[in-house]
């Protein structure tokens, strides 16, 4: 299994001719790509350009129309105990924060979702967690219920439980909408250094001004491929107003504002 | 268990009767109590609602065929109305444009109206033991005999095994269906188990209860229990208590005062628990949320936080000075977590293990210049 693992965790993953309709309506259409092993991944586009449903479809948890993603030669889609190989920070709107969840519950539960009501939890499971906890400085707020927490610190939580699956493929959605610099900061620098170690991490991300510096590859989006590349290559003016269209102004904003943006210690805490 | 419940209550001058009733309740409301975080935690509450639902025309027509109240019998007839009403549910969201509420709404009418015409026709038969069904309307106590409450504990046993067995992978796919799924969790089969869980206590709450009113028991309890605790695990037991105090109420009431039904009792006694909860609840209850935010932790800058800290500080760090200065969050319980918090954030403070915390940089800076100032006194 060990081996089986390792042949896994070796290779690019393979989109081809992907197609995902939701009611009739296209919402990826034909999709041609390749993941590369190794690489930060950036997908960039506009609201509703298909970039969640993406990442779905290869997590297994949309069915395409058509097409095939592959992960050496497996079937990404169809393989059971995906959560072996990857795991998956989702967009933070897709989480119910009432629910009645302490921080380290939550991540811990990768590892005890499947565990018998007969089984006591692990003391090594807690320890791990709050290890992760504590490496995201986020141990102080183990007991806390999840949506009592700041936006960035929501996201560490969750970026916390998706390193506990100790993956080779990390995806994540929109990890930097509404969150504070330092949590950005540190999450682009931990990535990198995952992606020094040899894992293959996508991203899904509006902030056109930390590509440059931190991204390997770009695969700009909006129902098709429109460009996939290196990001010098791929995010040019041109192939932006194809993306974007007439959003592109909103986005050149978007991206000034970014520029200009001075970074603050003292922004979260003056509540 | 049962008989021991029941000699206990008997020993307490509580005839036979009641004493079985009584225990029938306990068992009854505690599961519903149990069950409705699945329903409320879901946002699912309208679902519990159309499931009882639509269980009546199978109950009608369970009872029009073998004239029978045996639990499994009913339950099977109602497990299918179910099934029934869940796709025609789907059906309407997915050929018109309709949400899930409506659709549900839909489905909950169109099968209770089925119910209710085949109930009035049952009703014109004068089959002889129609006396019962008529009780399934509002409840009653009358017919709860010895041998039902023995059949209710196999039950209830099962519910219980069921629930703690996957008491994880519910919890997992609860909170997240997304991570369920790529973990592998079957989530077809965790679905139809509450499903089914709920359909069976919806059943066996019939007869105390009335299938007008089982829904609220099934999502009511969560609502109060919320109030009180942000754990999962004493969400689960505090709503089940919330609603055996509701039961147990409302069937005293009944007995006291004959020929009222306990249905309307135990729902009315449950609001009220819960609007008490709502006031009073110390997790996020409206009273207590008022007195934090304007007693204890009333509007206060960094530098009034920062004070609040070095003055609860002042023993330690008159022994061991200001500049590297760490301290165990366990040895100062009138520190909160709020105020370590907001210091962290705004860097005066770090925390390095969960326990321990030392001062920033800027943290000892800041205590520096507020001493010159005199804000603070440095004896
Ligand atoms: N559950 C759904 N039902 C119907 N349409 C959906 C659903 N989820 C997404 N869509 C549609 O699919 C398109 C792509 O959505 P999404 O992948 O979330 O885009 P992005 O993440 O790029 O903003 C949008 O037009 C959206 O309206
Ligand atoms: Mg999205």
């Amino acid at each position: 299994m060990q081996d089986n693992q390792k042949i896994i965790s070796d290779q690019d993953i393979k989109i081809h001719n992907l197609t995902v309709v939701y009611r009739g309506i296209p919402v990826l259409w034909e999709i041609n790509s390749v993941i590369k092993k190794g690489m930060l991944t950036a997908i960039v586009g506009p609201n509703g350009a298909g970039k969640s449903t993406l990442l779905q479809t290869l997590l297994g948890l949309k069915k395409p129309r058509t097409g095939s993603i592959k992960l050496g030669d497996q079937n990404l889609i169809k393989m059971k105990d995906k959560g072996k190989y990857i795991s998956y920070v989702p967009q933070r709107e897709s989480i119910d924060w009432d629910f009645p969840i302490s921080c380290i519950d939550v991540v811990k539960m990768p590892l005890t979702a499947k565990l018998s009501g007969f089984k006591r939890t692990p003391k090594e499971y807690d320890d791990l967690a709050l290890e992760y906890l504590e490496k995201f400085e986020m141990a102080l707020f183990k007991d806390r219920q999840i949506g009592k927490l700041s936006g960035g610190q929501r996201q560490r939580i969750f970026l916390a439980r998706s390193l506990i699956q100790n993956t080779e493929y990390l995806i994540l959605d929109e990890p930097f909408g509404g969150i504070d610099a330092k949590t950005e900061r540190m999450t682009l620098e931990l990535l990198t250094e995952l992606k020094e170690k040899g894992k293959t991490i996508v991203v899904v991300t509006h902030d056109l001004s930390s590509i440059s510096k931190y991204f390997d590859e770009v695969i700009l989006l909006n129902t098709q491929v429109v460009a996939q590349g290196k990001p010098e290559a791929v995010l040019t003016k041109e192939n932006l107003k194809v993306a974007y269209g007439s959003f592109l102004h909103l986005q050149t904003e978007m991206k000034n504002e970014s520029n200009d943006h001075h970074p603050s210690h003292h922004s979260e805490g003056s509540h | 268990m049962v008989s021991w419940l029941i000699s206990v209550l008997n020993t307490l001058g509580i005839s036979f009767t009641l004493a079985v009733i009584l225990t029938g309740t306990i068992l009854i409301s505690a599961t519903a109590g149990f069950l409705s975080n699945f329903l409320v935690i879901q946002k699912q509450s309208v679902l519990g609602d159309a499931l009882a639902h639509s269980s009546l025309p199978g109950v009608v027509l369970a009872f029009l065929l073998f004239q029978t109240k045996d639990i499994f019998t009913l339950m099977v007839f109602a497990l299918v109305f179910g099934l029934l009403s869940s796709i025609l549910i789907n059906v309407i969201t997915d050929v018109t444009p309709l949400k899930g509420d409506a659709a549900i709404a839909i489905s909950l009418s169109f099968f209770f109206s089925i119910g209710v015409t085949l109930f009035s026709y049952v009703q014109q038969l004068q089959i002889a033991s129609q006396a019962g069904l008529s009780e399934f309307i509002f409840g009653s106590l009358t017919y709860l005999t010895y041998s039902d409450l023995i059949q209710y504990l196999g039950y209830f046993i099962l519910i219980l095994f069921i629930l703690f067995v996957y008491k994880q992978q519910f919890k997992t796919v609860l909170f997240d269906r997304e991570l369920s799924k790529i973990l592998g969790l079957n989530i077809l089969w965790f679905d139809f188990l509450s499903y089914f869980i709920i359909t069976l206590t919806v059943i066996l709450g019939l007869q105390l209860i009335g299938i007008v009113l089982i829904a609220g028991l099934l999502v009511i309890p969560s609502i109060g229990a919320r109030r009180w605790t942000d754990n999962y695990s004493k969400l689960f037991f505090i709503s089940s208590l919330l609603s055996v105090i509701a039961g147990v109420t409302g069937v005293l009431i009944s007995v006291v005062y004959r020929g009222v039904p306990p249905g309307p009792i135990i729902i009315l006694s449950l609001t009220i628990l819960t609007i008490i909860s709502i006031i009073f609840g110390t997790r996020n209850g409206l009273l207590t949320d008022y007195l934090h935010v304007n007693l204890f932790h009333r509007r206060m800058n960094h530098d009034e936080k920062l004070t609040l800290l070095i003055n609860s500080l002042k023993p330690e760090i008159q022994k061991s000075g200001l500049k590297v200065f760490e301290f165990n969050k366990g040895d100062f319980p009138e520190i909160t977590d709020e105020l370590l918090e907001a210091l962290s954030d705004c860097g005066y403070c770090k925390m390095v293990s969960p326990e321990k915390c030392v001062l920033t940089y800027d943290g000892v800076k800041k205590t520096q210049t507020l001493i010159t100032k005199g804000e603070l006194t440095n004896d």
